[in-house]
């Protein structure tokens, strides 16, 4: 009995882990029973498929790639995979996959020094090899919560490239995982019949141990193969992940700098113009001001300087206020936004009264967020029939213990106030408005983040806090 | 006499907003008085600390004083009269009006650049003062939230409805112009609430002389201003009764 526990309980343990493991990767919810169940359920696949594999060991192959795919199966099951978007979808397989990986990669190592206690008849070496399954994953769990992996996953996930690198790396390890049991199981059955010709005296103990270690060298070198592919592939994509972060900081700043000369041109192209007229401006002000033309040198005045005022004033203002938002994601969706509207015809007011230095929000969904309020802004100043209503306010105000961020667009029409939040709806018919629903989905996985709507004829706002 | 004060430092718009004030409150028979005019910021604090009444403050952000500028001084206010009415005169470069307003629930900012519209804005804002005053709370009720550790007032009046949000400890308070979401359980808040809502449904909760309408048939609840909710089958009954007793209370 003692002896049955101490071969179970921890590989389903180890099941247990695994399931775990994926969960913190892909960040999704799971209720624990729920997991305990599936973890039950691939192991039971696991004795299937081990028993499978001693009655017709011709096909351990497809016994093996089989058991992977379902263990696959019956975790996509209890993440519910039909519910996610496609997005999340990629995420999900990415993590699980991964967490698989290391999983067997455990086993595999165990399982070497398994053959190697056959060899010297030591019985109780399976349960060792069980419990250091277990360890092992127990200390990649750690890891995983300690280092928060998650985060990481998240990002490689908005890589293109990378993600096809890894999907190759998947790929070959689940073939290579089940080739590499195909061996062990020829591997055992070498060994074993080497034993059982010793113990029955067809051959010495030293005949029978020179062919024991010529399968253990091929089994070790195979393993070898496949634990240097995928530590390389490994590098290979952690490295991108590198280049590409320092790519896109490079971009943003690139950015960042063609937009403040842009505007700097803008302002000295005013300046010019001014400078040309201004002595005709100063005699027609002389004369008025001989005719007493009072009247005419206020609007005058008015018409002029203050619109002067209101242009450079604006570009001067409008790249101060940048400088002051410091995530270089944030500022560089702040300023393909800001030209974006630029383009329509659409003016923005930028308001950053503090440096903001950091947003506790993971970056793409941040992103993701300021992305849709500001396109929805967009979307309903560009409606605005007269020109000097097209305006939008994008406000990041960092408080003492949080920052909020404020979108304001022109709405004359009251919106109704509740059906905004349902998917599919939108004031601009059919067919558009998944983005707030969206937004709303991205918020309420944070507890320091809150939603706010608040229409102040003329004006519509969406304000988020985040703490 | 609701009494008015301002703070500018330069002189010439002092008069002029002064003078703008008070003629437009004679003429207009509006029971307002300008009390302080200064561009001392520590003269107006210390004469509001002695006031508690509500009163009506046109300041200019951008104070020459060392210490204080437009937005400090509306904080102390902030602190003395909390709901007092605060107007913000500023030039136009240094219009950082979402901030202020957000900080300080300002009621209005003028932009000083453009005299014929300071004149109007003045009086609008003024206009939209006197409106406030009269309509004086029907109720005087409030209901706090706390969003992330700040606290804001609703008039119980004005909420229409209580929803969860979808995530556990997640509602959404419903006003005619404002969603704001919070922290909170619709069971707590019904034990807060009191009498006048009622429990329509597992995760709604609305005040009873906003309904409308209600379609039984269909299981819904219109609520004022397009709103709508569903309605709980097991709640039929209840809620038939509650209307009833208030069409009683009210014919």
């Amino acid at each position: 009995m003692g002896n049955l526990l101490l071969m179970y309980i921890p590989a389903f343990i180890s099941q247990y882990l695994l399931i775990e493991t994926t969960q913190i990767l892909s960040q999704k919810k799971c209720p624990f029973w729920l997991k305990a169940v599936a973890a039950a359920v691939i192991y039971a696949f696991f004795m299937l498929a081990a028993y499978l594999m001693q009655v017709l060991p011709e096909h351990t192959f497809y016994w093996s790639l089989g058991l992977n795919i379902s263990s696959l199966g019956i975790i996509t099951a209890v993440f519910q995979l039909w519910k996610m978007d496609s997005q999340e979808k990629s995420r999900f397989f990415l993590s699980f996959i991964s967490a698989y990986i290391f999983y067997y990669f455990i086993s595999t190592c165990t399982n070497v020094f398994v053959l190697i206690g056959y060899r010297n008849l030591v019985v109780w070496v399976v349960q060792a090899a069980n419990l250091a399954t277990t360890l092992g994953q127990l200390l990649l769990y750690l890891l995983v919560c300690k280092k928060q992996l998650g985060t990481t996953y998240k990002k490689i996930y908005f890589n293109a490239p990378l993600k096809w690198l890894l999907f190759l790396l998947i790929a070959v390890n689940f073939f290579f995982i089940a080739y590499l049991l195909e061996f062990y199981n020829q591997g055992f059955a070498a060994y074993l019949e080497q034993i059982h010709l010793a113990i029955a005296g067809e051959i010495t103990w030293e005949q029978a141990s020179v062919i024991m270690d010529h399968v253990t060298r091929d089994m070790i070198f195979w393993f070898m193969v496949d634990l240097v592919l995928t530590i390389t592939l490994i590098a290979i994509s952690s490295y991108l992940v590198f280049q590409q972060n320092q790519m896109s900081l490079k971009e943003t700043s690139l950015l960042y700098q063609n937009f403040y000369i842009q505007k700097l041109e803008n302002i000295q192209k005013e300046m010019g113009t001014l400078r040309h007229d201004y002595k005709n401006i100063l005699a027609g002000l002389y004369l008025q001001a001989q005719e007493g033309d009072l009247e005419g040198i206020q609007q005058f005045v008015q018409s002029t300087v203050t619109k002067f005022d209101d242009e450079i004033g604006r570009g001067i203002k409008q790249t101060t206020q940048l400088s002051q938002l410091e995530p270089s994601e944030a500022k560089g969706l702040m300023i393909s936004k800001m030209m974006e509207m630029e383009g329509k015809g659409i003016t923005c007011h930028l308001e950053i009264p503090d440096k903001v230095s950091k947003i506790n929000m993971d970056i793409s969904d941040y992103l993701r967020c300021f992305g849709i309020l500001i396109d929805n802004a967009i979307e309903e100043a560009e409606q605005q029939e007269e020109p000097a209503d097209r305006q939008i306010t994008v406000a990041f105000i960092q408080e003492k213990d949080k920052l909020v961020f404020i979108v304001k667009n022109p709405a004359f029409q009251k919106p109704n106030m509740q059906k905004i939040w349902e998917e599919g709806y939108s004031t601009k018919g059919e067919s558009r408005g998944t983005g707030l629903a969206g937004y709303k989905n991205i918020v309420k996985k944070y507890a320091n983040a809150m939603m706010q709507t608040l229409w102040e004829e003329p004006d519509f706002s969406q304000i988020l806090i985040i703490s | 006499m609701v009494p008015v004060y301002i703070c500018e430092d330069n002189l010439q718009f002092q008069k002029m907003i002064k003078r703008e004030i008070e003629t437009y409150c004679m003429l207009q028979e509006y029971e307002m008085e300008v009390v302080l005019v200064t561009a001392d910021p520590q003269e107006l604090i210390k004469r509001v600390n002695l006031n508690s009444q509500r009163s009506i403050y046109f300041l200019d952000v951008d104070l020459q004083h060392p210490i204080y500028n437009g937005f400090d001084l509306a904080r102390e206010i902030r602190k003395a009269d909390s709901r007092g009415f605060i107007i913000f005169v500023t030039t136009h470069d240094e219009l950082a009006v979402e901030t202020f307003k957000h900080r300080i629930e300002a009621l209005d900012y003028i932009v000083k650049d453009d005299y014929s519209q300071l004149v109007t804005r003045l009086r609008e804002s003024i206009d939209s003062i006197h409106q406030r005053l009269i309509v004086k709370e029907k109720k005087d009720a409030y209901f706090p939230v706390n969003i992330l550790g700040e606290s804001k007032y609703i008039p119980v009046d004005d909420i229409l409805l209580f929803e969860t949000s979808g995530q556990k400890h997640r509602v959404l308070l419903h006003t005619a112009k404002r969603t704001i979401e919070f922290f909170g359980s619709l069971g707590e808040i019904e034990k807060r609430v009191g009498e006048g809502f009622f429990r329509v449904h597992r995760s709604y909760l609305i005040p009873l002389d906003k309904i409308t309408k209600v379609d039984f048939s269909e299981n819904i609840v219109y609520l004022l201003w397009e709103h709508r909710c569903d309605l709980a089958r097991n709640k039929k009954k209840e809620l038939k009764i509650c209307l009833e007793k208030r069409e009683k209370n009210n014919g």
